[in-house]
């Protein structure tokens, strides 16, 4: 018990500092990448006005005349003292640019993770427990199409079927001007099926292996010959052996609803985070652009981590090991 | 053209599109505008005297202020015609009925944006913020499709050697919170628009103010010096962008403005809610309330608006208005007021194009008609290498270029060229096919180019790079060319991408802006186009007009000429 608690202690200060260190080189990778980007926010600023005179005077009130290094530093240490500073191209905090679209965003992928888990596991469950069937052949077939359409298809046939020829749904997810997405939470309807077509299916594939893998452990083979029902064979065998491995493959829905939120969120008109990291990348406003684009990478890692932690928790061995 | 870029490229550099703006009319050429004849029979009839300016432009702003008042009680009579029919048959109830039927309700107006929160009149990057902004605040003037059409100023008059303006203001103006707006406030607005460090868009066009001798005479009136004569400077700044907010304003979140519409809220992304200012000094708006959404894809834009999301978008493809052009559920509308000139711009100032006959040759090369049949689907109009068609100083006398391959081939050849590069980019949309359609146009003159094609958001974000490309798409805004010379052409022009300037267009070009009496003054503007049409790098080869879709309950959509919608002037029935 003592060994097992030291070890979870370990393990979780090792994560975190792997987590720390992972943001550090996440922000330094955001930061070279937007001063690669050709041009500069003063360019931008002054436009047709942009001549060589006014261009260094804005610089220098912007400080694009430091050096990279030195910029980096102070937006590096003015954000760990919990300010994250200021649009170059608007003067609005950063906090208050992306309040709403984050909320917005938080809102669409919790409910988009939670209809992807329970599209994948069902479909995993129908397609893994007997391996071969005819319903397995079918869920295989069946996802095997849906992974292979992407996720803006998907959501241009919802948006012209059923948003503007049947009418039934909002083709566009215009959040209202004082509320969230759930004031009207049918915006969110097309948004989260595109997204859980492709994320769904792909996650009912790789659990489907898993839970064929538990359907052959000999303790669920056994069970099946003592003449226990299908149900209880799923629920009180099989499925707590594939939970590990499901919840794992449940994590690696996060970097994709990460990415999928960005297209999905464009063509719907969701005004959430991705479609203000794209605005944000035309403007070359770098504060913008580092602060979202590390909340969606430490989104990604901590999904990984807590795969990792399901992982760790579910083998005795790696928690007892001295 | 910046504002473009933005909206298709999210580059922010939007403001000066917007601001792009003259007379314009789709049946009826700019120089028969109705100002502009106005002003011209003036000139005659008082040929003799030395006092044509003033009067002229005093007049041209109090004619327009009465044409004005005469379209709004034209459209409040079109808006009450059904009662006026009903009326003297039938009862009272039924008239108001109708009234209610025709007025108030509230208009979801999308277009671009998205990255904003402030309605800063200097800080204007789409066309969403631009139409909040132009509901909250009034402006001096503004340029209509028929003239100037008079805002809070009453008369803006020059002295006789125009180093010198008058602005009078209408009386009775009030700021949303009840305060008057004076001359103080206007003076305020130009120094707050005129600041380089808050303000750099719109700066530029305020650098001839001599702000240290400008005075308020009294509570309605402003004396505005300037540095040098600027004849033109109603058409290019006083009716061209002044939107005038009161002294000392700090809230831009939710502003205190004097416009038709008060903003209420803001969704701190260049949307917010307007209600109907009642005290307006014009005729009171009809919708009671007007919420701007931002969409930035036009796609999205156009599914809102079929999908009843929405009741007007602004800002779409001829593509989306191609496929929806037969759909009776909503009115496609496509308007040349805030339109792009589609254009291929050569630097004249760096080889190969600073040799005369390969820009004369690639003039000839080019099939302007199949590049708006290929490029536009047939919905714009032909460009003859000006900005500013159907605006008021266009000169449409020159003859319309046509393509000539046998001549575009022999000046290839004696120029030794047989290879060519072209910088494409989609900042608008169809630019980048535009250069594949010159591929195989050029091809036919025997000249073989190749394309490279820059990312949208990329383009604008190296000034020194497109100030330095040889050969490249581009686009301008369509503004009058009183207005897109100075900015863009000449050695005075900071954003000069063709880098043409000789001394002769300089000449002409200062005599367009200084010259005080008019003929003579529109005529430098004639002479300038035609020095930049001869020997010039640009080939304007079309027109994209400003397309707009809205429900059939729209009406009474009136847009000012750098494609602003009224909003005060909607009417939504139910």
């Amino acid at each position: 018990m003592t060994a097992g608690l030291h070890n979870a202690a370990r393990y979780t200060i090792w994560r975190m500092a792997s987590l720390v260190a992972t943001l550090l080189a996440v922000s330094v990778i955001l930061f070279a990448a937007v001063e690669w980007l050709p041009g500069d926010p003063a360019q931008q600023i002054l436009g047709i006005n942009a001549t060589p005179e006014r261009l260094d005077v804005l610089r220098e009130q912007l400080n694009l005349n430091d050096p990279v290094p030195v910029r980096y530093g102070h937006w590096l240490w003015s954000t760990l003292q919990g300010d994250l500073g200021e649009s170059v191209r608007t003067n609005q905090s950063v906090e208050a640019i992306i309040a709403r679209p984050a909320l917005n965003t938080a809102i669409l992928a919790l409910v988009a993770f939670a209809t992807i888990a329970a599209v994948a596991l069902c479909l995993a469950a129908l397609g893994g427990m007997r391996d071969g069937s005819k319903t397995s052949t079918v869920v295989s077939v069946t996802t095997l199409s849906a992974v292979s359409v992407p996720e803006f298809i998907i959501a241009g046939i919802l948006i012209s079927v059923v948003g503007l020829e049947l009418g039934w749904l909002p083709a566009v997810s215009l959040v209202p001007s004082e509320g969230t997405p759930l004031s009207r939470p049918e915006i969110l309807v097309l948004p989260v099926i595109s997204l859980s077509i492709v994320g769904g299916a792909y996650g009912a594939r790789l659990i489907r292996a898993a839970v064929a893998d538990a359907a052959r452990l000999p303790h669920v083979q056994a069970a099946r010959l003592a003449g226990l029902t299908e149900s209880r064979v799923l629920f009180r065998h099989l499925l707590p052996s594939a939970v590990p491995p499901s919840v794992q493959v449940l994590a690696f829905m996060v970097p994709f609803l990460v990415g999928g939120a960005v297209v999905v969120e464009r063509i719907f008109a969701f005004p959430g985070l991705g479609s203000q990291l794209v605005d944000r990348i035309a403007l070359r406003d770098a504060p913008v652009i580092e602060v979202i684009g590390l909340i969606q990478a430490a989104t990604v890692i901590v999904g990984f981590q807590i795969a990792d932690a399901v992982g760790f928790l579910a083998s005795p061995e790696r928690r007892t090991a001295g | 053209m910046f504002l473009r870029a933005a909206a298709s490229a999210g580059v922010g550099a939007t403001a000066l599109a917007l601001v792009g703006c003259g007379d314009d009319d789709d049946d009826q050429p700019a120089p028969s505008s109705a100002a502009a004849q106005q002003q011209q029979e003036q000139v005659e009839q008082q040929a003799a005297s030395q006092q044509e300016a003033q009067p002229q432009q005093e007049q041209a702003v109090a004619e327009a202020a009465e044409q004005q008042e005469q379209q709004q009680a034209t459209a409040q009579q079109q808006a009450a015609e059904p009662q006026q029919e009903a009326a003297p048959a039938q009862q009272e109830e039924e008239q108001q009925a109708m009234v209610a039927e025709t007025t108030g309700g509230t208009l979801r107006f999308s277009a671009l944006g998205g990255s904003g929160s402030a309605i800063d009149p200097r800080d204007i990057r789409s066309g969403l913020a631009y139409h909040s902004m132009a509901a909250a605040f009034d402006f001096l003037a503004l340029q209509g499709p028929k003239g100037i059409e008079p805002g809070v100023a009453e008369s803006m008059t020059p002295n006789e050697d125009a180093t010198a303006w008058t602005i009078k203001l209408r009386p009775g103006v009030r700021f949303h919170d009840g305060t008057r707006l004076t001359a103080q406030d206007v003076a305020f607005s130009i120094g707050f628009l005129g600041d380089w460090e808050t303000s750099p868009y719109f700066a530029g066009q305020w650098a001839d103010v001599d702000y240290a001798n400008m005075v308020a005479i009294d509570d309605l009136t402003l004396e505005l010096p300037l540095l040098r004569p600027r004849a033109d400077f109603l058409d290019a700044s006083l009716a061209l962008y002044a939107p005038i907010v009161p002294e000392g304003i700090t809230d831009l979140a939710l502003p205190n403005g004097s416009g038709p519409f008060r903003v209420v809220s803001n969704d701190g992304a260049d949307g917010v809610e307007l209600i109907r200012n009642d005290d307006w000094w014009g005729e009171p708006a009809a919708l009671d309330r007007v919420i701007t959404i931002p969409i930035t894809d036009p796609n999205a834009r156009i599914n809102a608006l079929k999908s009843g999301e929405i009741d007007f978008a602004r800002g779409l493809t001829p593509t989306i208005a191609l496929a929806e052009q037969d759909n009776e559920d909503i009115v496609v509308e496509r308007s040349t007021l805030g339109g792009t000139a589609l254009c291929f711009a050569m630097n004249t100032s760096i080889p190969p194009f600073n040799d005369a006959r390969l820009r004369e040759a690639m003039r000839l090369a080019i099939d302007r008609q199949a590049l708006l049949g290929g490029v536009l689907l047939g919905q714009g109009e032909l460009g003859n290498d000006l900005v500013g068609l159907g605006l008021a100083g266009y000169h449409d006398a020159l003859p319309q270029r046509s393509r000539d391959l046998a001549r575009a081939a022999e000046l290839f050849s004696a120029a030794g060229v047989s290879e060519l590069d072209i910088v494409a980019s989609e900042v608008v949309p169809g630019l980048v096919s535009s250069a594949e359609l010159l591929v195989s146009q050029l091809a036919e003159a025997g000249v073989t180019l190749t394309i490279e094609e820059v990312p949208a958001d990329a383009f604008f974000s190296d000034f020194a790079r497109v100030l330095s490309t040889p050969l490249q798409t581009m686009y301008f805004v369509n503004r009058p060319a009183a207005v897109h010379l100075p900015t863009f052409v000449g050695s005075a022009a900071v954003f000069n991408v063709t880098a043409f300037a000789t001394p002769e267009f300089d000449a002409a070009l200062n005599e367009s802006q200084s010259t005080v009496d008019d003929a003579e003054r529109a005529e430098s503007l004639l002479r300038a186009q035609e020095i930049e049409w001869n020997d010039g790098g640009l080939i304007v080869w079309g027109y994209s007009p400003l397309i707009m879709a809205y429900t059939p309950n729209v009406t009474n959509v009136n847009l000012v000429s750098d494609g602003l919608v009224k909003l005060q002037d909607v009417v939504l029935s139910s």
